[in-house]
């Protein structure tokens, strides 16, 4: 795997990985891909890929809205949140 | 010379009570973050649960599109990172959407055309990002997080601003009528992204800009002006178009590219594996069908064939269901040709609202005294200029119009007898004018009702002054 | 301590020969005495495990038992647990207090259980070794040298250390079959959908399930139908009826199953292993089963199918920790993308990284038909062979790892050799199907496991079938010395 495609990966998955570290995950990430790429052969013509092991339909809510929301116990962590808002760097748009 | 190619995609947030995958509250304008649940704020082993309703208003569109509805229905993550999902992915649908290839019809300037839907599909709505509230930092509220939208897709198939704006408020009637979402732009509840290209007629599609952030109808029309003259003076100069998202500035009324995200997306859509498949049956779909409300298309031409009415002001009293409401309701009690009724509400109802920035269902005089007014006038009971009075009184105080003519006196003058001593009195007066008219100024005639309605105070009923007026100037 | 077991405990908190008060401080101290040298714990929960013991006591002293009343148990850090850290093994949670309670939790506190702590784990239940946890690694009892497996290894290490008499853990691939039988107790991984995912924090959304450690089958038949049922929060849990599965184990006679042996599960077993498993076909025959030959013949296309759909999924789901609403959050950070990468990449380790760029590679454009359609497929072909073995036989038995514990360190410069170990596990998962692992011998001093795998929601003749075999042994019953 080359530089140029971790770099794409490392951007849509917002990880950052030292220079020191990218030889050693070059080469694990071509033994997973080696890994992973016997199952190219597998004799799949024809079937549904199964994107569950269940085979039911999605359950149905009630549109029926709930006052039970605690901000306070869910803002727990107040060091990043400030009058209730979380807050990030500011962001230019 | 330059074909312009639009096409529409439409935000619309559905009145559910509950948000689309958790049973947090939907009303607006709470205080931030207070009605952010667990499963809103994406703690960690949160799951989504699929609220019936929203299943129920993406069907009810559909139908009213004319659109196939899927029987199997899958939602798909679609993976990217802001600080308003806090997911890092929304729940969206990629393939297998509720609904496919519907279409409706739009009117411009007397002409009908056919506008494809490619599709509408049910997503979670983000949260908001404030970028004012403190300094270096942006503000994150989740309240909106998770609410039920319906994203609505339209073919290229408009090729003007004037037929964008009519899709647009068409797609908005029919929502509003079916009573899915309330359609409010500026609370963000209606939200439009229009995707713009040019090309030389018969040539392939150009490449295409998005521009976001429209929300008015107005600004659909300026966002389309200036993207298209954008688009001419760079292929005319040789240049070529860039395939980017651009966001519309209002105040300075143009587009401009967005400096953030979207650059190398890559989207990474799967199916949810936290949903199942969503079967939607026959049955149930023939049950919505049934009790489906009129749509606006179908209740117009029912106000033309039973009304006689023009087809543009049966277009506009059919493009709301709080119109039609008010229209129809003021027919019950009317006693003149219904088109009249239409003229005088049209005119002077709507004028009113539009004045004091109401929507018709607050307006302040009811339907039954509209129409009563307006049979007054059929009847010669008040002129219209009185009627217009009443109207304004009625309007402002919360007196009916009975009240108000009775206390205003305002009755107009129709005995003729009554009436022909006042015009005599009047032509005796201007003897000189008299013999002016008859020597061919029949502009004077305009004078002499003047006058008269001066004398009168404005309460003589014109038909019958004019009646009366000619008789005597004819025969004196 | 008399009483070890589950159901002893049960009865005698029941018949009031033990206070559940002496018996929850029995174990904290056994926990205060063992758990150094083991590391099972994160976060034990002394105070609160006192508080509520003294209530069951209260309880009881009213005439008010529930089913589990007086129970200790070690719940694994991946569980949401209300007021109470929950980690997940990760440096990326270390600040977390989670503000609700997972089902699973609220199930077990409502049924009378009294929660000893929180377990160590694999950092977001990735690895087969409790090697990858931001609070150290795990040992394994009965030689601290080596490892107890993963990710549930806190879980496993505390049962088979008799320091807490059950725990919970979680399977998407192996996670509490292979330290089940690497530290010689018994893992139940049920049905997929028999128990709720909510507040179990997501590795792969469509592999994960909650599921049990016991020292015996009969221990696991009680807890299992207390934790299993419908959620209506888990759009993905069965609404299928739970079976008392206890009752069925003691008072149903069935005994003569017929068990299928996969050809492609006995191909390459070490020659100790193989003893193991053939004395224990021997003891089954001996009960009345019948065994027959079967084949699984995709079996081996399981680790690179698993490989391509958990890295996926758990990508997507680890999204949400980007140190915005909770969790790590770096103090590098002076733009939005700084803080979403020094967040991540400080609060994440090497394993969970690598995996988040697998699964992103797996889904990206250009890639997503090759490498995640194409595993789902393989899967709908893993699970055609066991439907079809299913037709055949009722339940199907293998070893349940094809070699004793490693060392710790041996293996984790190569995740390659690590992934394999999985090899007969992962089907089990990508299927859905419930599966348990019971002790069944020792190979140098150290346990190995014995796997039975049952159809889809099968649960009760699984438990069975082990129960039946832990009367005839006793592997079940030996405790490492230390």
């Amino acid at each position: 795997m080359d530089k140029k495609t971790i770099d794409k990966l490392t951007f849509l998955s917002k990880l950052s990985i030292p220079e020191s570290d990218i030889d050693e995950l070059s080469k694990n990430l071509d033994n997973i891909l080696k890994l992973i790429g016997e199952i190219d052969a597998a004799p799949t013509d024809g079937m549904i890929p199964m994107a569950h092991p269940l085979d039911f339909s999605q359950p149905l809510r009630d549109d029926v809205s709930k006052k039970d929301i605690n901000r306070k116990e869910n803002q727990h962590d107040l060091s990043k949140t400030k009058d209730g808002y979380y807050t990030v760097p500011k962001i230019l748009d | 010379m330059w074909e312009t190619v639009i096409g529409l995609e439409i935000h619309v947030q559905l009145a559910t009570n509950s948000k689309l995958f958790s049973s947090s509250p939907t009303n607006f304008g709470a205080e931030q973050n207070t009605q952010a649940s667990v499963i809103d704020l994406a703690m960690p082993g949160v799951l989504p649960v699929l609220n019936r309703k929203a299943i129920d208003m993406a069907i009810m569109f559909g139908l009213s599109v004319d659109a196939k509805i899927a029987d199997k229905s899958i939602f798909a993550r679609k993976n990217y990172f802001y600080p308003d999902l806090p997911k890092g992915y929304q729940i969206s649908q990629y393939e297998h959407p509720v609904v496919q290839d519907g279409k409706l019809s739009i009117n411009v300037d007397g002409n009908e055309k056919i506008i494809g839907i490619t599709r509408a599909h049910l997503e979670e709505d983000a949260g908001k990002s404030i970028h004012d509230l403190f300094d270096g930092e942006s503000a994150i509220d989740l309240n909106r997080a998770g609410t039920p939208l319906i994203e609505i897709v339209s073919e290229p198939d408009m090729r003007s601003a004037k037929e964008a704006v009519a899709y647009l408020k068409k797609i908005h009637s029919i929502v509003r009528c079916l009573g899915i979402s309330d359609g409010n732009m500026e609370e963000g509840s209606f939200r439009c992204d229009a995707n713009i290209s040019i090309r030389k007629p018969g040539e392939e599609f150009g490449t295409r800009a998005e521009i976001k952030n429209i929300n008015s109808f107005k600004f659909v029309e300026s966002a389309i002006n200036y993207e298209v003259d954008r688009q001419q003076d760079i292929l005319e100069s040789g240049g070529i178009v860039e395939q980017e998202t651009r966001l519309f500035d209002p105040k300075k009324n143009e587009t401009r590219p967005m400096r953030s995200k979207e650059e190398a997306n890559d989207y990474r859509y799967f199916p949810d594996p936290d949903l199942l498949p969503v079967s939607i049956t026959e049955d149930e779909i023939s049950v919505i069908k049934k009790s489906l409300p009129e749509l606006p298309d179908i209740k117009k031409e029912r106000f033309i064939k039973e009304y006689s009415l023009k087809n543009d002001d049966a277009e506009i009293l059919s493009s709301s269901s709080e119109l039609s409401d008010y229209f129809e309701q003021a027919t019950k009690t009317s006693t003149s040709e219904i088109q009249l009724l239409a003229n005088f509400i049209l005119s002077e109802v709507i004028g009113l609202c539009n004045k004091n920035n109401l929507d018709i269902s607050q307006a302040t005089v009811s339907p039954e005294d509209i129409a009563k007014l307006n049979n007054y006038i059929g009847d010669g009971k008040i002129s219209m200029k009185q009627a217009k009075e009443v109207l304004s009184e009625a309007w402002e105080s919360s007196m009916s119009v009975d009240q108000i003519i009775k206390k205003n006196n305002i009755e107009q003058i129709s005995d003729p007898d009554l009436l022909t001593n006042v015009v005599k009195k009047i032509l005796e007066m201007h003897p000189k004018e008299v013999q002016d008219y008859k020597n061919g100024k029949e502009k004077l005639m305009g004078f002499f009702v003047g006058q008269i309605m001066k004398e009168t105070h404005g309460k003589a009923n014109p038909k019958i002054i004019n009646q009366v007026l000619i008789k005597l100037l004819k025969g004196v | 301590m008399a009483y070890k077991s589950v159901i002893e405990i049960l009865n005698a908190i029941k018949k009031k020969d033990i206070s559940s008060s002496e018996l929850t401080r029995y174990y904290l101290n056994q926990i205060k005495e063992k758990d150094t040298d083991l590391n099972c714990f994160i976060t034990v929960t002394e105070e609160a495990a006192i508080s509520k013991a003294q209530e069951i006591d209260n309880e009881i002293s009213k005439g008010v038992i529930k089913p589990l009343s007086g129970l200790p148990i070690a719940q694994k850090d991946i569980f949401c647990t209300k007021g109470v850290k929950t980690s997940c093994g990760s440096k990326m949670l270390d600040n977390f207090i989670s503000p609700y309670d997972a089902t699973v939790i609220e199930k077990l506190n409502n049924a009378g259980t009294i929660m000893l702590g929180k377990t160590n784990m694999d950092e977001f239940a990735m690895g087969s070794s409790n090697e990858t946890s931001f609070y150290g690694p795990v040992k394994n009892p009965w030689d601290k040298d080596y490892v107890p497996g993963g990710s549930s290894g806190g879980s496993a290490s505390a049962v088979a250390a008799r320091i807490a008499p059950c725990s919970t853990g979680t399977d998407t691939g192996g996670s509490i079959r292979q330290p089940a039988s690497l530290c010689g107790i018994c893992g139940l991984k049920p049905t997929y959908g028999r128990v709720s995912r909510f507040g179990m924090i997501a590795f792969a959304s469509s592999l994960d399930q909650a599921g049990l450690f016991t020292t015996d089958a009969l221990d696991a038949a009680v807890l299992l139908k207390e934790i299993s049922g419908h959620d209506p929060k888990d759009s993905t849990s069965s609404s299928i009826d739970v079976p008392d599965y206890y009752e069925y184990c003691i008072n149903n006679d069935k005994k003569a199953f017929t068990i299928g042996i996969p050809d492609e599960f006995i191909n390459d077993l070490n020659e100790d292993v193989k003893k193991s498993f053939y004395d224990s076909i021997k003891i089954l025959e001996g009960i009345g089963c019948k065994i027959k030959n079967i084949k699984l013949e995709h079996t081996g296309l399981g680790v690179s199918a698993y490989q391509v759909v958990a890295p996926a999924e758990c990508s997507s789901n680890l999204s949400r920790f980007d140190g915005v609403r909770f969790g790590h959050r770096s103090d590098k950070a002076s733009t939005l993308e700084e803080l979403y990468r020094e967040s991540r990449s400080e609060g994440f380790g090497k394993e969970v990284k690598r995996r988040i760029l697998v699964g992103t590679y797996a889904l990206s454009a250009g890639y997503y038909d090759a490498y995640y359609l194409k595993a789902q497929k393989v899967r709908n072909l893993i699970a055609q062979d066991f439907n079809n073995a299913f037709n055949e036989v009722d339940l199907i038995l293998g070893p349940t790892t094809p070699d004793t514990a490693f060392k710790i360190g041996e293996k984790m410069n190569d995740p390659i050799a690590m992934y394999l170990s999985d090899v007969y596990t992962v089907s089990t998962n990508l299927a859905g199907l419930p599966a348990m692992s019971i002790p069944m011998g020792f190979k140098d001093k150290l346990p190995l496991g014995l796997q039975i795998i049952g159809n889809h929601f099968d649960e009760k003749n699984i438990l069975k079938l082990c129960h039946l075999y832990q009367k005839e042994t006793d592997w079940h019953i030996q405790e490492p010395n230390s």
